[in-house]
């Protein structure tokens, strides 16, 4: 028998977010068909057919780490010689070592249905083949005969574990048995619980449509379904568009706003449609619009809570996508009266002594503040100087480059984003055929970059569409419902057929697993700020592991390890945080060194890196310590341990590999290896700006015309073909950013090899040059590191080089 | 002849089940075969894949299968319907559409069906009413034919019977090209009302072994259309462009001789508001096979296509008037009926042709046909206007379209 195995198993071993089976194969009962039993976790999909040719033993066991209130799942795959015709799972309660259980109520267990591709998605695929997505309770699948499987090919068992609010931390062992016919296979199962409890806050707005017209595709379209499906996605941390009631209804539709306002992140605010005779075009219906928000504040006075706050308005029949349905004058109009509304409404609040108070100056600041969102990027057209667009909802890709967060940032309003059949990978996807783990990393994304709210087209698009609507049964029918990409627009499935509700899907769980993590980055850094710290040096590093410029890096995608340590990370993060008042207030990565800020609650014993240390200063209650770790050695590591009451954690944040100075730019003769262009100059400055004593390169780089600033590094650095990357800081003094591109002159070829490709802030950067993996066969040597600024045609310009530092 | 037919539809009938019913073994309702009655059973709601062939419409509720013997007919299962609508008290009656084409493709040809009938078990309290229609297409639409209304007893199965009033449905439908079968049922205020329950079984579809009767126009002397003749009731229909279909006119046959400008009947035409003006046109079309028995050659010397109008509104709009003459092109001419009062509308037919005249032959070639020899169709078109409520709708009556001599 060919044995599949998952070939990073080990490496999920490493990251600890596995389910893996211990003593497979226990033949209990005899039988005679060998099922090769083995796991993966819950950030990958296991094709139907997936073979493996270079793989690593298997030796599974069932393993998560997550913290309280939330819900972790990981996969066991059963790969059976013969057909089975039946298989179940029965789960065992899990115990610690301080007798504490974690009963088997809290787990849940899936058949994975799946998907056959045989249209690729536009843009990106990773190809032909059976996707799982709907996970159908195993009950059910037992109860419709489901529970079988082919041999030779994958079945998943999805097994999704919560962790009750209440739990003791703590590690949890026990057995899970898997039943295959005749055959019986014992599981160990184990549960790491961090001493963590995250919120029920959902924080992250959402609007994810579910078009109850398309619940039709079920037979099922009454509003009990499309409540059920509303209910579903709460269950997920996402709202849908509307409430589920009848929105037109303006009591129908406060009485849902009173029922669902503590649970939902964001409902939008229902609009009628009327025609504008000066304009000759539809238009929203201003005056009702004006009686619903009188409403929600009428209520806010009386129930004494600002309905107002998780509000929006989305126009979405009447100005979706603006510049690509050509709707700009409309878009322009209609945003314009929306703000002049608002303003109308705000003021006529203001005159009103029933708004007198501090709740009624929070719900006339919300009207104020009231977003109007529209789904397209910044443009000059829509924005029409202030008198058009202003709530953006662009799509992921454009938060491609620092240019665009920081425009968004400073745009002083709230701003979503969303993805619609594009963009692809490696920007984050909702698709079936992408890797499933940049549906989780876009909630780190969104957190990172300030998008208050995520949008989604439909969540229940169970139709083809092909020019016409076809109803199709989602768990059989090609995953295209949508040209373009498999997956798009569907998120959980109908349960009609099973007698059950809506079935969710893999994507909605890795969805979910992002938002609650969202939710532990968003709690950090209102903890922080609280006590006047900012979080994101930290958080930037983890960032910075997972994506890019809004685009997940490909180890992240090849490898689940590298997002199981930085989800581990955020953990440690997290409690530290949460359990001892302890703050990471300062990363400061310099060339051979990076110095640490901590923060901690007095009374709490704070070692570092194996030391006891002192504080240096005092912020409230808080001890605040500075700690420095050379990166002398092969691996660096800062780990921060904290103890007080027998209670005690660990935060480890590792630094890479050692750090040496290739060139310090102190001397002339340092200088000397530098040049540039006739009309540049290179000299010594003073380093400060780095924070440093002593000197740095200072090139002042002349106008240029029709050709980019440059400078030349000559020396011999075969040094590098054993280190992992060249760094240097760059620092700009000017305000605007500049792009920054490194080549390498070779003796093996003949035309410069680009090597980096960046942009300089204004200030401080660190520029590393990658040479892990650079084919030294082809290139033989590096002459010269070429360095080049700016464009062809600009104004002369200032950088400061220093500290060339090899890398690893 | 006749059994030339009933095997010729066998063979049809044989041919394997397509589309939602495909999963590769037949159903076991034997829908593929005709019973010694020669009625096809297209659905017996015995499996979820026969729901794959319906669909609902205006928010219709819920349709799933039924396993209580209480409400099964005939098999192990029925279809249960919880109808609802949108869920407003206002909202429009939902509708369940069954879509014989769906389970295959053949089926779709009813010239030989007499009727389409099926079971259905009120389980609610009190009576309740249903409608049926079908929906035949045509080259640019799909067109409804009236509407049947149907009570149905509390607790009790009922057999609806619709027949395929071919004579006067071929007057203006593709008895070829039957898209739909459409089950009324009553809106749901849903926050405020019981759901309704009902089952269906038995949907059948009942073929004829004879053939059955096709158009028959009969016109006086210079008649036209007058609506007092009983195909005349079913002899216009309503398209359009752009998108029109949410202001789509509602045509009846009026019986009240206060909006008859000649006898005692008229032709209603419902001009439902819109949201934008020009943004879609909207129109009322006589049947092409009227045009044709009209027979516009004839008139087209020393004649005038006239009739009335009579505007029940109380506003004027521009109505075009267009006559269809194939790749000749269309004539139109606009006209407005003031309100309150009947209008004449009169065309003399030497104007279409002089408008639309032939294309130049050679000396000793066959002169082509004059537009009114070409004249296809006839139509009445106005453009979407805009509206808050029914109150802005209007209402139009057209009655006797005549040829009369020109003084």
């Amino acid at each position: 028998m060919k044995k599949l195995f998952y070939k990073t198993i080990s490496l999920c071993l490493a990251a600890g977010m596995i389910f893996s089976l211990g003593a497979c194969n226990d033949n209990k009962n005899g039988g005679e068909n060998d099922v090769a039993i083995w796991a993966a976790d819950g950030t990958v999909r296991i094709n139907r057919n997936r073979d493996e040719d270079d793989v690593a033993e298997n030796n599974p066991v069932f393993r998560v780490s997550m913290t309280r209130n939330e819900y972790e799942s990981a996969q066991i795959i059963l790969t059976p010689e013969k057909d089975i015709s039946a298989y179940s799972v029965t789960l065992g309660d899990l115990t610690s070592a301080e007798g504490k259980t974690l009963k088997k109520e809290n787990f849940s267990v899936y058949n994975q249905k799946y998907l056959n591709v045989t249209k690729q998605s536009d843009g990106f695929s990773t190809g032909f083949g059976w996707y799982p997505d709907a996970l159908l309770p195993m009950e059910t699948a037992e109860e419709y005969g489901e529970n079988t499987v082919k041999a030779g090919e994958n079945q998943g068992i999805w097994i999704t574990c919560y962790c009750p609010k209440e739990q003791a931390a703590g590690t949890y062992e026990g057995t899970f048995t898997v039943h295959c016919d005749d055959k019986d296979y014992e599981i160990a199962a184990s549960v790491t619980v961090y001493d963590y409890t995250l919120t029920d806050d959902i924080t992250a707005k959402s609007a994810f449509a579910i078009s109850r017209h398309f619940l039709n595709a079920s037979g099922d379209d009454t509003l009990e379904h499309y409540k059920a499906a509303y209910d579903l996605l709460l269950d997920y941390r996402l709202a849908g568009i509307n409430l589920p009631t009848l929105v037109e209804d303006t009591n129908y539709y406060l009485a849902s706003v009173r029922e669902y306002y503590d649970k939902t992140p964001s409902y939008s605010v229902p609009y009628s449609i009327k025609y504008n005779t000066s304009a000759a075009d539809t238009d929203m219906d201003y005056d009702k619009f004006k009686d619903t928000i009188f409403a929600l504040a009428e209520i806010s006075l009386q129930d004494e809570k600002n309905y107002l706050d998780k509000a929006y308005l989305y126009l979405g029949s009447l100005i979706d996508e603006p510049t690509m349905a050509g709707t700009v004058d409309r878009a322009v109009r209609i945003s314009h009266q929306v703000e002049i509304t608002k303003e109308e409404i705000a003021a006529e609040m203001e005159s009103d002594s029933a708004y007198a108070g501090a709740l009624g100056a929070e719900i006339i600041d919300a009207v104020r503040n009231f977003p109007h969102i529209v789904t397209n990027r910044y443009t000059d057209e829509l924005y029409n100087d202030g008198e058009g667009v202003k709530y953006w909802v662009p799509l992921f890709d454009d938060f491609n480059s620092v240019a665009r967060q920081e425009f968004y940032e400073n745009s002083g309003v709230e701003y979503w984003w969303y993805g619609c059949i594009g963009p692809n990978n490696p920007f984050p996807t909702y698709q079936l055929d992408d890797y499933l783990i940049t549906s989780r990393v876009a909630s780190w994304m969104q957190k990172d970059y300030g998008a208050s709210g995520n949008l989604y087209w439909d969540t229940c698009f169970w139709i083809d569409y092909d020019g016409t609507y076809n109803r199709i049964d989602p768990y059989t029918a090609s995953p295209m419902h949508f040209p373009g990409d498999n997956g798009d627009g569907y998120l959980f499935y109908p349960g009609t057929k099973y007698g059950i509700g809506p079935v969710a899907s893999i994507r909605l769980h890795s969805i979910r697993d992002g938002l609650e993590e969202y939710e532990i980055l968003n709690e950090l850094e209102e903890n922080y700020a609280a006590k006047g710290y900012d979080a994101d040096g930290i958080l930037q590093t983890l960032y910075k592991k997972l994506y890019s410029n809004a685009q997940v890096k490909k180890e992240v995608m090849n490898d689940p390890s590298v997002f199981a340590a930085a989800r581990e990370e955020l953990m440690e993060l997290g409690v530290i945080n949460q359990t001892f008042g302890a703050y990471i207030t300062k990363v400061e990565e310099r060339s051979t060194e990076a110095e640490f800020g901590v923060a901690a609650e007095k009374g709490v014993t704070v070692k570092i890196n194996g030391e006891a240390v002192s504080p240096v200063s005092e912020n409230g209650t808080l001890n605040e310590y500075v700690y420095t770790v050379a990166l002398d050695k092969a691996q660096n590591s800062f780990v921060l341990e904290l103890e007080k009451d027998g209670k005690s954690a660990t935060y480890s944040h590792d630094l890479g590999g050692r750090s040496m100075i290739f060139n310090p730019v102190e001397t002339q003769n340092d200088l000397s290896l530098f040049t540039a262009g006739e009309n540049d100059r290179l000299t010594l400055a003073n380093a400060s700006m780095f924070g440093y004593e002593g000197y740095a390169l200072r090139a002042d780089f002349a106008a240029t015309t029709d050709v980019t600033a440059e400078l030349r590094f000559t020396t011999s650095f075969d040094v590098l073909k054993t280190a992992k990357s060249l760094a240097v800081e760059v620092y700009n003094p000017s305000g605007a950013n500049i792009p920054l591109v490194a080549f390498v002159d070779t003796s093996g070829e003949a035309v410069l090899m680009q090597i980096y490709a960046g942009t300089l802030l204004p200030g401080k950067t660190v520029v590393e040059l990658p040479f892990d993996g650079f084919n030294w066969e082809k290139y033989i040597s590096v002459e010269s590191i070429v360095f080049r600024a700016g464009g062809k045609n600009e104004s002369a310009k200032t950088l400061y080089f220093d500290n060339f530092v090899l890398k690893g | 002849m006749k059994k030339l037919l009933i095997f010729a539809l066998c063979l049809v009938l044989l041919c394997p089940l397509a589309g939602c019913a495909e999963r590769g073994d037949e159903t076991e309702n034997n829908a593929s075969a005709l019973d010694e009655n020669g009625n096809l059973l297209l659905h017996d709601f015995e499996s979820w894949d026969e729901l794959n062939c319906l669909t609902g419409g205006e928010y219709f509720g819920k349709y799933v299968l039924n396993d209580d013997p209480a409400y099964v007919r005939t098999g192990a299962k029925s279809l249960a319907l919880t109808p609802t609508g949108y869920g407003l008290a206002t909202s429009a009656d939902p509708y369940l559409v069954v879509q014989p084409s769906k389970v295959n493709e053949a089926y779709k040809d009813f010239s030989s069906v007499k009727k389409v009938q099926f079971d259905i078990f009120n389980a609610n309290e009190e009576n309740k009413e249903i409608e049926v229609s079908f929906f035949y297409g045509t080259a640019t639409a799909a067109l409804e034919t009236p509407r049947l209304k149907y009570t149905l007893a509390a607790g009790k199965w009922t057999k609806i019977i619709y027949n395929n009033d071919t004579e006067n449905f071929d007057l203006v439908y593709n008895l070829k090209d039957l898209r739909e079968i459409r089950i009324y049922f009553e809106n749901v205020a849903v926050m405020e009302e019981e759901a309704k329950h009902y089952y269906l079984d038995n949907f059948e579809i009942a073929y004829s072994e004879e053939a059955l009767p096709t158009a028959n126009i009969a016109l006086e002397e210079n008649e036209f259309c007058t609506f007092e003749k009983e195909y005349q009731e079913f002899i216009t229909y309503t398209s359009g462009y752009g998108p029109y279909t949410d202001y789509e006119a509602v045509l009846s046959l009026n019986k009240d001789p206060i909006y008859a400008s000649e006898g005692s009947r008229s032709l209603k035409v419902y001009c439902p508001h819109g949201v934008t003006q020009d943004n879609s046109w909207i129109m009322f079309r006589f049947s092409d096979k009227l045009v044709k028995a009209a027979d516009f050659a004839k008139y087209q010397e020393g004649y005038s296509f006239v009739f009335d109008v009579y505007n029940d509104s109380s506003v004027s709009m521009r109505i075009e008037l267009d006559f269809f003459a194939g790749d000749r092109g269309t004539y139109a001419m606009n006209f407005y009926a003031e309100p309150g009062k009947w209008t004449e509308v009169r065309v003399a037919l030497s104007d279409i042709n002089a408008k639309l005249p032939p294309p130049k032959v050679e000396e000793g070639e066959e002169q082509p046909p004059t537009a009114c020899e070409l004249i296809e169709g006839i139509a009445c078109i106005w453009g979407e206007f805009p509206g808050d409520s029914t109150a802005d709708d209007r209402v139009y009556y057209y009655d006797n379209f005549r040829f009369e001599a020109n003084a």
